[in-house]
Order: structure tokens, then sequence, then C-alpha cells
């Protein structure tokens, strides 16, 4: 196998190209089975993910291939740096991500983005960004709600 | 006209996914990682929410990734039943809110469990994420089960007998009823009904050889593998195992120990003398819990209660009068102690976790039971 069938591009929703090695984008299960059955070339097109959060993706993907490729890195060092990957990251961009993963069916990376949210889900702020959906209960069942959740109303 | 900034908003705004829009399995995924404790707020949310919260999907997710939690359930009557849950309120980020008592956040928060049977005159016990509400008033054979997932009722198997204010305790995954009255005129009911859920079958325990004079408002509690039963003034034991009766020790024997008692990982304890107390079986004494350390000096004629909430970690219940509003209400408070019993086995020592008021209910309230479940 020539050095060029090692690599395969992923092409974005918005068309960013992002070259990288095969055994980085075959932690997708997507990707692996769009690779099985031969139907694309060595360019796959995502249209569910923005460039932007592909290249989160692909930093995930490239960081756990690493370690799964030689095993020098610790797990404890892995689940450092997936502490660190998430940290910094907004709820908007960790939806994307939950999504992102979702769509490409890297469960990994599910666990740790639906854990970042669970994790972040603990202050006003953050509730908010779920407040702010629409409630969809009807004006009578909303006073009854009031009336029986007077603690989560005050302050 | 907006300015650069807001349009700049507006455009990432655009491509943010609508939580709502996450497809029902990815916010099961994220709802089950996330404490129980933040539940009743977050069903607050949406209708969606709401209904998400009380699938068994959810459960079902918490429970593969080992995310169960022991969560606390209060019933109270005003006259009509409520049952309450222990939530946290979402924590606050304000930077003006430092220089004021911090909040521990702990609330209770009304569940939405409509038609709740009046327990007052119930056994109530939990088994695993379930509470029984055992036999009323008047006397009656009827179960009714409280499904602490979905929060709704239904009925469960009914007791071979009536029976009005039993006991219940459970024991090896199994429910033990004992006595209550038949009804207001009748003799006591003197007989233990034990209850199979693999099954789903109530069948007698077999009688001790002599009769006894049952008590209308009996207590229970096992210790050790032996079902302790307090029946009026007189005090049995029973062995499930060895089906053996035997008598209860005579420290044991008091009244006044069983209306505030709970059992944590095999010790009694209860609240007496303004203290919180457990016994040793082993030399027959009560001992007064060490440390507690921040725990406030209860009122001499507080009640108290104590409730297991699983993982060697007791609930204490208590109320106070609320004088600002002039004295029309009260504020019921909630400590969570975790205990730990010295390796030598003569000491209990309690580490204060929290302790902060945690609902706000008229004077005329009845406080009926406080146990944990697990979801």
């Amino acid at each position: 196998m020539s050095k060029s069938e090692k690599k395969i591009v992923l092409k974005s929703l918005d068309n960013e190209a992002f070259e990288v090695e095969k055994a980085v984008a075959l932690q997708s299960q997507t990707i692996w089975v769009m690779c099985e059955d031969k139907c694309v070339g060595n360019e796959i097109p995502l249209e569910n993910v923005t460039g932007q959060i592909l290249a989160k993706v692909i930093d995930y993907c490239k960081k756990h291939a690493v370690v799964d490729g030689d095993g020098d890195e610790s797990s404890e060092e892995l689940k450092n740096w997936d502490t660190e990957f998430t940290k910094n990251m907004d709820q908007s961009t960790l939806f994307n991500m939950i999504l992102a993963a979702n769509y490409l069916n890297i469960k990994s990376l599910l666990n740790l983005t639906c854990q970042a949210v669970a994790d972040k889900t603990k202050t006003i702020d953050e509730f908010h960004t779920f407040l702010n959906i629409e409630n969809n209960f009807t004006p009578e069942e909303e006073a009854q709600i009031c009336q029986e959740n007077l603690w989560a109303f005050d302050d | 006209m907006s300015s650069p900034e807001k349009k700049k908003k507006r455009k990432t705004t655009t491509m943010t996914p609508n939580p709502s829009l996450l497809p029902d399995d990815l916010l099961v995924s994220i709802f089950a990682r996330i404490s129980r404790l933040y539940y009743p707020t977050l069903s607050l949310v949406s209708k969606s929410f709401r209904s998400l919260l009380a699938s068994p999907e959810l459960y079902e997710t918490r429970s593969l990734l080992g995310n169960t939690e022991s969560c606390l359930y209060v019933c109270l009557q005003f006259p009509t039943p409520r049952w309450f849950t222990l939530s946290r309120k979402p924590d606050h980020t304000l930077p003006n809110t430092t220089s004021e008592k911090k909040s521990s956040g702990y609330v209770l928060a009304s569940i939405p469990a409509p038609h709740s049977p009046v327990s007052f005159w119930s056994g109530l016990v939990s088994l695993g994420s379930n509470i029984y509400n055992i036999g009323g008033y008047p006397a009656s054979s009827s179960v009714s089960i409280l499904d602490c997932q979905s929060h709704k009722w239904h009925d469960g198997p009914s007791l071979q007998g009536k029976r009005m204010s039993p006991s219940a305790s459970v024991f090896d995954g199994k429910i033990y009823v004992a006595g209550g009255c038949k009804d207001e005129d009748s003799d006591d009911f003197d007989s233990i009904e034990v209850f199979y859920p693999s099954s789903q079958v109530w069948d007698l325990v077999p009688k001790d050889c002599y009769k006894r004079n049952w008590d209308c408002i009996p207590r229970s509690s096992f210790i050790e593998g032996k079902l302790h039963l307090l029946l009026g003034r007189k005090g049995l034991t029973y062995d499930p195992k060895e089906n053996k009766w035997g008598s209860l020790q005579r420290e044991l024997c008091e009244r006044r120990i069983w209306i505030s008692q709970c059992v944590i990982e095999d010790v009694l304890y209860c609240y007496h003398d303004r203290a919180i107390q457990w016994y040793s079986t082993k030399d027959r004494l009560w001992r007064k819990v060490k440390g507690l350390k921040g725990l406030p000096k209860f009122a001499c004629r507080a009640r108290v209660r104590l409730a297991d909430y699983g993982g060697g970690k007791m609930v204490v219940l208590w109320d106070k009068f609320l004088p600002s509003s002039g004295y029309k209400n009260k504020v019921i408070w909630c400590a969570v102690i975790a205990l730990e019993r010295c390796s030598s086995g003569g000491e209990v020592w309690g580490k204060l976790e929290w302790c902060d008021a945690v609902l706000l209910v008229p004077m005329s309230y009845v406080f009926v039971h406080a146990l944990a479940v697990i979801v």
C-alpha cells in the first residue's frame, strides 16, 4: 500500500477539505462503513458537519488514534486531554459536537460531549440555554407549574 | 439599526442548534449524566423535557451508565397529601451574591404525582425505585405504588387482611408488614405478611406460638437480619432465615425511640434527649453520635426525623417557627450527615455535609414520612 492510500480527504458542509490518515478517520463508524462500501473515492463528503466542528472532531480522533496505535500515553493523560478538550467549549459548540459525534458515530466522543454538557448544566446560565427554548406549556399548565414550584422562581 | 456586534451574535446563533431540536435519544444521553437532583428544574423547561425526564429510556440509560442515585422523598399533609423530593436549584453565577450567606441550593421540590393516597395511616416503605403505600384509613388491604421514575401511582397486589397504621420494613428485597387494626373497633390484627416482588404475592409469616396483643401503631425495623417489632409495650424479634421468634432487648422497648428511628448500615439510630444517638446491640447501650460539627442545636421540643439516605449517609429533618410570618408558617430544615463507625465499633462519628432550610410550610402541616429511593 502506497503512502497516499493511507490518506483520506474529508469534506465539510461548507466545503472545507481535511486530509487525514485513514486510521484517524476510521474511528468514525459512519466513515468506516462508507470506505467498506467502496462507494466513495478518496474524498468523503460530510453533509452534516461544518468545517469548524470537523476540525475539532479530527483533533479528537488524531489524539485517540495515536494513543490506540503505540500506547505511549497513559489513559490518565488521555483523560486529562479529554477534559481540557471540552473545558472551554461553549454550550452551542458542544451541542454541535454531539450532533457531529452522533452523525459520524464516534461513541467515545459522543459520551465525552454528552458528559460535558451534563457537567455544565448546573448553573443558571447553562439552564438559560435550555430555558430559551419554547416551553409549549399551555397558560393554565404554566400557572399551575409556577404555583407548585415557587422554590424555583425565588431569588 | 443594529450594532456590528449584535450582527455577529445573530450570525453565530443561526449556527447554533436549538437544544430542543436535538433528537430525543441524544437528550436522554445528556440527561442520564446529570444528577437527579437537577431533574425538577429541568422538567420546568418544556413539556417534551418533562416527558423525557419521566421516560423509561432515561432510567435504562442511567442504570447502564451506573448513574443511579439515592433520592430523598418526603410526604407532607396540608391536609391533602403531597410528595416532595430533595433537589438542587441551579447554581447562581451572579457576581454580587458572594457577600451574602451562601445558600446550599437544596430545596424540597413538589413532584407532579396526582391522586396521591392519604399516607398518614399507611405503612410506607421504599423498594428499588418504588414507594409502597400499604393499608390506610379506614382499615384497608389496598397497596398503592409510586413509581419514582414516572411519578405515577398505580395499584399493587392487595394485602391478605385489612390494616390501619401497620408497620412496614424491608429486608432481603422483601417487604414485611406487621400489626395495624382491622378497623376502629375490632381486635388487633395479629399476623405478619411478607411481599415477594418477584412473584407479586403477599404471604403470611408462620405465627408465633402464643397470641400477642398487637398495638394499633406498631413500629419495626430490620437490624442484623432480624425484624425488630415494638407492639405497645411489648417487643419481639423475628428471624426470617431461621423462622425463629425472640424477644426484643429491653433497651429497645421504649416507644420514644421508635418515633424518629432509622436503620443505616445495620445500626439503629434515633433522636432523643436533643441528640442523635445510636444503639449497640452488643453492649446494649445508646450512645450519642460524635462529631456533627456545624449541626445547629435543636430546640427542646423540636420534632426531628431521621432517614437512611444510602451510602452510609443520614438525612435529618426538622422544622422551625418562622416568627416573621406572624407564626403562621414553619420552615423545614434538612441536614445530610456522613456516618462512620470507628474500627473498634465503640463510636460512631458524623460529618455534616450540608444543612439548610429547604421548604416553607403552613403551621398546620403534618409530617408523614421521609425515605430514600434508588433511581
